[in-house]
């Protein structure tokens, strides 16, 4: 490249060494010269493909979505995705771990809401009488009762001579829900809409990327109570392990949220249950999930889980000290169960990380104390803003030795950063869909994450609150990515999904072990699809 | 972490690591150099961002959904114009314009009244206009010999009119039937068809299907717009006034020199006979004079600083072969030869349809090396000045121009919108001093990015690229001049400060094609009236 070219040979001799200069610090990059002469033919097949539905199933016309594109907005392309072979074929990808997602968003809601219909202790109430006019504005509020305050009598919520905030058992509400509000299923309609995100929201009432969060905080607050009954969640942990089990996932690392814990309330509806009796809990469903996959010879499939201790960024920084002390505490109880530390909620609203800084520089101090180490796992970055407070996070996640970066959106404004995760090896939680309908961009197509690999950048997909956007597990997620780059390719989804483990908290020991396991589901996917969808 | 003495200390290594991180921003090599009355400036302007961010945008307006600083340009217009920062903006000097299409620079209604006023200017629809095509068919205008003048034509929307038969624009406009509103509603459907609507650009479900599918039709509107001015602006009395009023409102707006691409696909233009035999030389003759007129004007009024002059880029359009390309390559050279003074550069792709949907730069590379070489032969140099990577594309074709863009030597990239995605360009643009034109509105609008904090500037300007804000087709977006551009962006960040403004400006001046006196004299000129600038912001505080 020191001069204009002469000939086209000369020219397209010097091309082909700037793309390659400019693509050689993407991970991939290695592998695409090594991988096997079966994974080039697999990567070939899954290109055609999805060039040939790029052409077919997303030119078609569909009524109800006049636009259609890969990579397009997933609340209402995910009808189209779900038909693709694409999807079909990602699907069965094995897809390492799970490094961001949030546990009160992990379950799909119809089952929590099938789950919390059995149990006799939650109620539900509303503020005022349920009418056409008001029931799209009015979200449910539930609460587990203690034994003798049951309310199995009495009127139901969409009743004229419903008394507003009585308490309603949920099954006899769903029951009673009236006929012109559609029913039972009227009743579950209003419930699970109250706990995700629809598309008239994200695009249309709720479309700007400070506004959606009302909505988001808004479907936490209503599921929050039910995934925080302790019947309830003990289930709920174990159908999030195995329904990321059955996706590809073997290996998580959720967020669980000690403040909200706090209003986790017991099978006799008391505020009885410690952290440290959730931890626990967690445990147990590991145990339970690995001996059950076990019996069925599947145990490869799942090769453990730990918990990311977290907070929410409304805690002042002079509360924070007794989580700090809390997390201590359980890492040192459950050294294999506590991954690393974090704090989350809407950033462009909440304390910066900033405010933190003296219990952080306390909370290290005592991990020396103790002679353990809890990393953190900073959330940073979710933000459109350029140089404001939220921006800024990503300096003070940096500084603090962040092992790994939620989110990170606003990374790739920023040089120097990205120059660091790159050399030491912080990687970001990127998550495609929760961006997209958290209004960061429009599309995949507007997602910054190309930038990001082409700079080196390590990058793990995640979920982050799949239940409420309707993203379960990881395949809706890897299709975005892949649909939406000409770059991007089969291969750069393994290097993903490895580092996905290269970069999780497990041991040394258990990484050598999930990645010889990975490795030889990726060598089976890839036979799979020579063998199922070579013309 | 062990590291972190205290408090005081991670913040002191805080600061150091922000300054590391924004090292390589242009107004910051300068920062240290600012003089107090610049600091003062842009404190100013940064505390009323903040006060309108707070207010202005907070307020309910019943028909913008969610007001907010950089967003959706032809939707918030109306609360633009209303905000201290955009008075204050319209003030600025702002250097060079190196990315306007020239088809698209006067504002359409004065391009609409120069055209009343030509008797030859006619024009025809090929069938007539009712309620019910009045949205799809567009008008085509031409100027014509005074033997075939149709003065006393059959209305456009009347059921005699023959499909294809030229109307005078005055008469088809008093013979504009009621029920389509009569004269005003062909005023309103020739605007419409020069303009794109907010309805147009956002969908009518705000800002839903911003898809790269959409993009395809909105540039159908796009280059459709450019067919109907295009009608008016290759009448050469009209090209005349047109270009007298694209200078005269750029200084207007506080640009002093303008590097206009104008698209020389046809071979001859239709002169104030009425025939078509008008040649790029004699263009390039009236450009030369409309030039020296304005500046004779400015002299006048002691005023000759506001304007340092013109240059052409030469443009064709990426529908015609390789084999074509030569032909105006050619004609380029010729050009060049003969007015040096006038050719920036060249080249213009992509005037029909988009990058998206045209030939790659890749499948003319035969023509444009040869062009390099026919160039040495001569003895002039006419640096390619392209347009390129004006996608969402991720290794797409249209984004691979960028490769072939800067492989070819280009001056400077216009759009270059997925340049952030290439670690090694944008080093290459730094370190060789490659500039971006880039256009912020004219992004947004063609729906590559759905609002100013969605676009990629700020990375650009934190890898230290060299950038200028342009307007691209003020006409079509309606951000006419330099302001609205420059606002979009002043609003959309907090790193973004005046000082920015000016280094952006500076480098419209730095990287335009000016000769290195007449660069002098422009910098000089615009130092002056940028302590001005900054003199009255302070005075207003
Ligand atoms: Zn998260
Ligand atoms: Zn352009």
């Amino acid at each position: 490249m020191a001069s204009i070219p002469v000939d086209q040979d000369n020219y397209l001799e010097q091309r082909v060494s700037l793309i390659n200069a400019d693509r050689e610090l993407r991970r991939d990059w290695s592998n695409l010269q090594t991988r096997s002469v079966l994974e080039k033919e697999a990567d070939e097949i899954v290109r055609s493909i999805r060039a040939e539905e790029a052409a077919s199933v997303w030119k078609e016309e569909h009524p109800d979505i006049p636009h259609p594109f890969p990579g397009m907005e997933f609340l209402t392309g995910k009808k189209i995705i779900e038909k693709t072979r694409i999807f079909e074929i990602l699907s069965q990808m094995p897809k390492g771990t799970l490094l961001h997602a949030h546990i009160g968003a992990m379950v799909d809601t119809r089952i929590l809401l099938d789950l919390a219909l059995q149990q006799p202790a939650i109620h539900v109430r509303v503020a005022e009488v349920l009418t056409i006019a008001n029931i799209k504005s009015i979200v449910p509020e539930f609460l587990p009762l203690p034994m003798g305050s049951y309310n199995l009598t009495g009127p139901g919520i969409t009743a004229s001579d419903y008394i507003p905030n009585t308490w309603v058992h949920i099954a006899r509400a769903r029951e009673l829900f009236d006929a012109s509000f559609g029913g039972s299923e009227g009743f579950d309609e209003w419930v699970i809409n109250a706990m995700t995100l629809r598309p008239d929201e994200a695009y249309g009432t709720y479309n700007t990327a400070l506004k959606i969060w009302e909505k988001f905080e808004s479907t936490f607050s209503v599921s929050c109570v039910l995934v925080h009954f302790l019947p309830i969640f003990k289930q709920y942990l174990r159908l999030f392990l195995l329904s990321s089990v059955d996706d590809g996932i073997f290996y998580m690392e959720p967020r669980i949220d000690f403040f909200v814990a706090d209003c986790m309330r017991g099978a006799d509806g008391e505020l009885n249950v410690t952290h440290r009796d959730i931890v626990l809990l967690f445990g147990e469903a590991i145990r339970e999930v690995k001996e059950e996959l076990e019996k069925d010879g599947r145990g490869d499939k799942f090769l453990g889980a730990r918990i990311i201790y977290t907070t929410v960024k409304v805690v002042a920084p002079k509360d924070l000290y007794r989580y700090l002390d809390d997390c201590i505490a359980l890492k040192k109880e459950f050294p294999h169960l506590i991954a690393g530390y974090d704090l989350v909620g809407h950033e462009n609203v909440l304390h910066p990380l900033i405010d933190y800084i003296e219990p952080f520089l306390y909370f290290r101090k005592r991990q020396v104390e103790e002679g353990i180490e809890i990393p953190f796992l900073f959330h940073a970055g979710e933000t459109l803003g350029d140089g404001d407070a939220t921006d800024s996070n990503v300096y003070d996640a940096i500084l603090l030795c962040t092992k790994r970066i939620g989110h990170g959106f606003s990374l790739v404004k920023h040089p120097k950063l990205m120059q660091l995760c790159r050399e030491r090896g912080i990687l970001l939680e990127v998550c495609p869909i929760s961006n997209e309908v958290l209004r960061l961009t429009s599309s995949m197509s507007m997602h910054p994450l190309p930038i990001l690999l082409n700079n080196g950048v390590p990058v793990a997909l995640s979920s982050d609150g799949p239940s409420v956007f309707g993203n379960m597990g990881l395949t809706y997620d890897f299709f975005q990515v892949l649909v939406a780059s000409e770059v991007s390719g089969l291969s750069t989804l393994g290097v993903l999904a490895r580092d996905s483990i290269e970069f999780s908290m497990m041991t040394v020991e258990e990484k050598k072990r999930a990645l010889l396991v990975w490795e030889e589901e990726w060598r089976i996917f890839l036979e799979q699809i020579v063998t199922r969808y070579k013309e | 972490m062990a590291q972190f003495l205290g408090v005081d200390d991670y913040l002191k290594q805080r600061d150091a690591l922000i300054q590391e991180d924004r090292s390589l921003r242009r107004e910051y090599m300068t920062a240290q150099l600012r003089s107090p009355l610049e600091v003062k400036a842009d404190e100013i302007v940064r505390k009323i961002r903040a006060k309108e961010a707070a207010t202005v945008w907070q307020e309910d307006h019943p028909e913008i959904l969610h007001p907010f600083p950089g967003m959706e340009f032809l939707t918030g217009r109306k609360i633009i114009e209303k905000t201290q920062i955009f008075q204050i903006l319209s003030k600025m000097p702002k250097g060079a314009l190196l990315h306007a299409h020239l088809d698209a620079t006067v504002n359409v209604s004065l391009l609409y009244e120069l055209a009343l006023k030509e008797q030859a200017i006619h024009v025809r629809i090929p069938e007539q206009l009712t309620a019910a095509n009045i949205g799809s068919v567009l008008p085509e205008f031409r100027g014509l010999p005074a033997k075939s003048y149709g003065l006393d034509g059959i209305s456009l929307t009347s059921s005699a009119y023959t499909p294809n038969t030229w109307v005078n624009i005055a008469r088809a406009r008093e013979t504009f039937d009621t029920s389509l509103g009569g004269p005003e509603g062909f005023d309103k459907w020739v605007l419409d068809a020069m303009t794109i609507r907010p309805d147009e650009a956002y969908g009518t479900h705000n800002t839903v299907y911003k898809a790269a599918i959409y993009l395809h039709s909105i540039w159908r509107k796009f280059t459709s717009t450019f067919i109907v001015a295009g009608g008016l602006t290759r009448f050469m009395p009209i090209f005349k006034q047109y270009l007298r009023l694209f200078f005269l409102s750029s200084i207007e707006d506080g640009i002093l020199h303008v590097e206009p691409r104008i698209n020389f696909l046809s071979k001859l233009a239709i002169g104030a006979d009425g025939k078509e035999n008008v040649t790029h030389r004699d263009m390039l003759l009236i450009y030369d004079k409309v030039i020296q007129e304005v500046k004779a004007e400015l002299k006048q009024r002691g005023q000759e600083n506001k304007f340092i002059g013109a240059r052409i880029i030469y443009s064709t359009i990426k529908i015609i072969t390789p084999e074509e390309l030569n032909w105006y390559l050619e004609d380029c050279i010729a050009l060049k030869k003969e007015f040096p003074h006038l050719i920036a550069g060249t080249f213009r792709f992509d005037l029909v349809g988009d990058e998206n949907e045209l030939r790659p730069l890749i499948d003319y590379i035969e023509p444009l090396l040869q062009f390099r070489k026919r160039q040495a032969e001569e003895g002039v140099d006419i640096p390619f000045i392209l347009h390129a990577g004006e996608t969402l594309g991720d290794g797409n074709l249209a984004d691979n121009n960028m490769y072939d863009a800067i492989l070819l030597g280009t001056k400077r990239i216009g759009h270059g919108f997925s340049l952030v995605k290439h670690p090694k360009l944008i080093e290459t643009c730094r370190e060789r001093g490659i500039a971006l034109e880039v256009c912020p509105i004219s992004n947004e609008i063609l729906r590559l990015t759905s609002s100013m904090p969605m676009h990629p500037l700020p990375v650009l300007l934190n890898n230290g690229v060299p950038v200028a804000l342009c307007s691209d087709d003020p006409s079509v977006f309606g951000n006419m001049g330099l302001t609205y551009d420059f606002f979009q962006v002043l609003v959309a960040s907090e790193v973004t400060g005046l000082s920015t403004l000016g280094a952006l400006a500076r480098d419209s001046i730095t990287f335009s094609s000016m000769e290195v006196e007449e660069k002098e004299l422009a910098r000089k000129a615009w130092e002056a009236e940028w302590t001005s600038f900054l003199e009255y912001i302070v005075a207003i505080a």
